[in-house]
Formats: structure tokens, C-alpha cells, sequence
């Protein structure tokens, strides 16, 4: 750059703005259009005809509070109508932690998932982040000792009662967080197969929550293998989606 | 003469007191000398018309900002049509009175980074080789096609950050303080950016020639 110091350069301080005026022109790089703008129309139209067309063009403040709602309907029905028998027992300073460290990660999980596009976007790094750590940090909690002995249901699902236990509480983590991880997949505006792995991971944070109020049982082994993979039950059932879209969408 | 960048009809400043257009639907008209401002405004009340508008307006300006650094044209059509799906999805998130074409342009910006780190085109997006050959360009002659070529090696010679800028401020005509606004920098890094690619592209297209 002539007559501009390496100084001024690094700093940026004094440059003039730059200009093209002494390249060659641009060559024109319009398309066809018309016919851009016809199978735009058609896009647009297919987009609002679609199920989850208007959920994805509702305002980003409006979807939050949808799949905030829908959170919180499961963690209102775990505690009021299921709540753990042994609560009374459970160390207080323990399941405030727990569940404040899945509840901060759910809320900051899936408010990550839902920015807009005007704002700094997530790299692939970043993202993969993420699903490592919706996975993580139930397992984690999972595998610290047993929180307590003192209730005779807490001791159960062992033997021939560990499947059992087990299948129930898959199923109700998983269940509980459908909604809101249903509401964070149908309003996601730029849907992929790495986002809907998020949403399932995301989804597994949430049954992680409302098992821990749930849930008496408090083995290490039973949580491992009934709550930290409630993620991963999410994520199959989310990519097992995508692999029906996805054949449906090549037969036709 | 390096081809202007597309202006956009009736600048923020200069607004008519008329509204863009009243109603929803497709039925209701938009007035040619509305701002993007007030088009988007109508377009997030649901008058399609303004969307329309909005398109044709930008079009034109998108497809020489985003894919002049493109191997393939019809990954610029595909991008391009993302780029005005993203928007008719993020309407009703435009907060009214803040200026339409640096929220756009990030939109556009954002998408085309994650569209290619991705790699992987969305459902929605597909056209046919009908649609492609349709929307590709027509009856190029060999000279332009060897300008596009040469263009397009230029802007490989730049890192990703000096492509941006490129893009926005030669192609795209957009004043640097835009500039900076859109990609998340301060002016003057732009500027420093700016400068480097500009010398870096003179010099590879005097090489060539």
C-alpha cells in the first residue's frame, strides 16, 4: 500500500477507504431471474403449507416461551404429581446442585440452539461442544456415589428389578422431555442433521431434571443406564426421523 | 468502470410519509418508492407484495455479493434461495425502524458460512437440473466466463475474513461503517482488510494477464 506506514497499517489509523477503481469490471453474474423468482415463490408457498412452516417463522421470543412452557409443564408434573419418595431424605445440598447444573445447562443449551441468523453464528466445533457436554453432564452426576441410603426405595432396581426400573425411568425421562424438544426441532429454523443430535442431547438434559425429582432410586448404576441415556435415546429417535425424511423425500 | 453495487430504492433517509402497503396477503400493493425499511415492516404484517418487492430488490445485489467465490453456480442459486427462505422465517423478528440492509446482508453472511461449513444442502433447497439449468445463467460468452474464472481465483488468494469484505463493499457497492456493522468488525480492522485484498487481488490479476 503505497505511502501508508506498517504502523498505520497495522493500526488501521489514518487509511483512506480502499477502492476497486483500477481492477477490472465486475462480469455479470446474473442468473435467470424470472425463473429464480417463480421457484422462489413456489418455496415460499410450500414453506407456509408446511406443518411446521408457521412454528419456524414464529417471533424467536414467542418459541422460547413455547418450549420454556413446555419444560416447565414436565417439571411441574414430576414434582407436583410424581415427586420422589424419598425427598424428605435427599441430600438438600446435592439435588440443588444437580439440579441447577442441568437446569443452567437446559436453558442455556437450547437458548444456544435458537439464535437467529442476524446474530454471531456457532462453529462445527463449538456445536460438537455442546452434544459432548448434554451428554457429559448427566453421566457425570450419574457416576458420583449413591446420594443416600436411607429410604428402602431408593435401594431397589437391583437384580431382577434393574430392568424393570430401568425401562420405566428411560421412559419417563424421555417422555417428559418430548414436548419442549418437540417445540425446539419444529421451530428450528435451519434444520440439519447435526442440530436435530443437538435437540435430542438437549432433550436429555431436560429428562435428566425431571427423573431427579422423580426417580428415587439412587445407584449409580441404574442412573447410568436409565437417565444419562435419555440424551441418547433422543438423539436416535431424532436421527431415526431424519433417515424416514429422508428415504420419504428420495421415493418421491 | 468496475460495475456499481445495486442501490436499493428510496434510502431510509428519504422515506415517503405513505405506508409500504396496506393489508395482508397478495392482494395488497406496496408503493415503488417505499424504503426496504418500510417493506419489510409490511412483509412481517403478512403483505406478500413487499415480499416480492424485497426480492427483486435484492436478487440481483445477493448473487454478486455471495457467489462470485463459488466453484459451482448452482450452489449460488441454492444459497441464494436459502438466503430469502431465512428471511420470510426470521420476519417477524425485524425490529421496525432498524436498518433493513446490514440485518439482511448478516443473514446472508451467516448463512453462506454455516451453508458451506456444513456441506450438506437442506431438503427445501434441492432443485431439480431443470431448475438449475433454468436458473443458471444463459448464453454466457467465453470472455465472461473467463472473467468469472479469474475473479473467482483472485478471491481464493484471500482468507475468508478479506473475501467478506470484498464481497460486500465491491460487489455489493456498501459503504465500509455498513461493512464493519455486517461482519462483526471495527471499521478500521475493514479497512485494514479491505486494503490488503484489494492489493493482493491487483497483483494475482496483473500476474494473469
Amino acid at each position: 500500500m503505497t505511502g501508508v506506514s506498517l504502523e498505520q497499517e497495522e493500526l488501521g489509523v489514518g487509511l483512506s477507504t480502499p477502492s476497486a477503481a483500477d481492477l477490472p469490471p465486475l462480469p455479470d453474474e446474473s442468473p435467470d431471474l424470472e425463473a429464480f423468482e417463480q421457484h422462489l415463490a413456489e418455496t415460499l408457498r410450500e414453506e407456509d403449507a408446511s406443518p411446521f412452516g408457521r412454528w419456524r417463522s414464529l417471533p424467536i421470543k414467542t418459541q422460547r416461551i413455547a418450549w420454556g412452557l413446555g419444560a416447565l409443564v414436565a417439571v411441574a408434573v414430576s414434582f407436583f404429581l410424581s415427586r420422589r419418595v424419598d425427598w424428605d431424605v435427599y441430600p438438600v445440598g446435592r439435588l440443588a446442585l444437580v439440579l441447577g447444573v442441568l437446569s443452567v445447562a437446559w436453558v442455556y443449551a437450547a437458548t444456544r440452539s435458537n439464535i437467529p441468523l442476524d446474530r454471531p453464528t456457532r462453529g462445527p466445533i463449538a456445536g460438537a461442544s455442546w452434544v459432548l457436554l448434554g451428554l457429559a453432564v448427566p453421566l457425570v452426576f450419574s457416576l458420583m456415589p449413591a446420594a443416600h441410603a436411607d429410604h428402602s426405595l431408593s435401594l431397589a432396581g437391583v437384580a431382577d428389578d434393574f430392568i424393570p426400573r430401568a425401562v420405566g425411568c428411560l421412559v419417563w425421562g424421555t417422555l417428559t422431555a418430548l414436548p419442549a424438544t418437540f417445540i425446539i426441532l419444529a421451530t428450528d429454523r435451519q434444520p440439519s442433521r447435526q442440530r436435530r443430535i443437538l435437540a435430542g442431547v438437549i432433550g436429555g438434559l431436560l429428562g435428566n431434571i425431571t427423573l431427579q425429582l422423580h426417580c428415587p432410586l439412587t445407584s449409580p448404576m441404574h442412573l447410568v443406564t436409565s437417565h444419562a441415556t435419555v440424551g441418547l435415546v433422543l438423539v436416535l429417535v431424532g436421527v431415526g426421523f431424519v433417515l424416514i425424511a429422508a428415504r420419504r423425500s428420495g421415493r418421491s | 468502470m468496475a460495475e456499481a453495487g445495486f442501490t436499493t430504492q428510496g434510502a431510509s433517509s428519504e422515506a415517503p410519509k405513505r405506508p409500504a402497503g396496506t393489508g395482508k396477503g397478495a392482494a395488497a400493493s406496496v408503493s415503488k418508492d417505499a424504503t426496504d425499511e418500510q417493506l419489510m415492516e409490511a412483509y412481517a404484517g403478512g403483505n406478500m407484495a413487499a415480499a416480492t418487492a424485497l426480492h427483486q430488490r435484492y436478487s440481483k445485489v445477493l448473487y454478486g455479493v455471495l457467489t462470485r467465490d463459488l466453484a459451482r453456480p448452482e450452489d449460488g442459486s441454492d444459497l441464494v434461495q436459502q438466503c430469502f427462505l431465512q428471511l420470510h422465517r426470521h420476519r417477524r423478528d425485524y425490529q421496525v425502524g432498524r436498518p433493513f440492509r446490514p440485518w439482511f446482508m448478516t443473514i446472508a453472511f451467516n448463512l453462506k458460512r454455516q451453508y458451506f461449513r456444513t456441506k450438506k444442502r437442506r431438503p427445501e433447497s434441492e432443485l431439480s437440473d431443470e431448475q438449475q439449468q433454468r436458473i443458471g445463467a444463459k448464453d454466457v460468452a467465453a470472455d465472461v466466463i473467463n472473467a468469472r474464472e479469474t475473479l473467482r481465483k483472485a478471491l481464493a488468494e484471500l482468507n475468508e475474513q478479506q473475501r467478506e469484505v470484498i464481497a460486500l463493499h465491491w460487489f455489493g457497492g456498501i459503504p465500509m461503517p455498513e461493512v464493519s456493522e455486517i461482519v462483526g468488525a471495527s471499521l478500521s480492522a475493514v479497512k485494514v482488510r479491505a486494503h490488503r485484498a484489494y492489493a493482493k487481488m491487483r497483483i494475482y490479476i496483473s500476474e494473469e494477464e
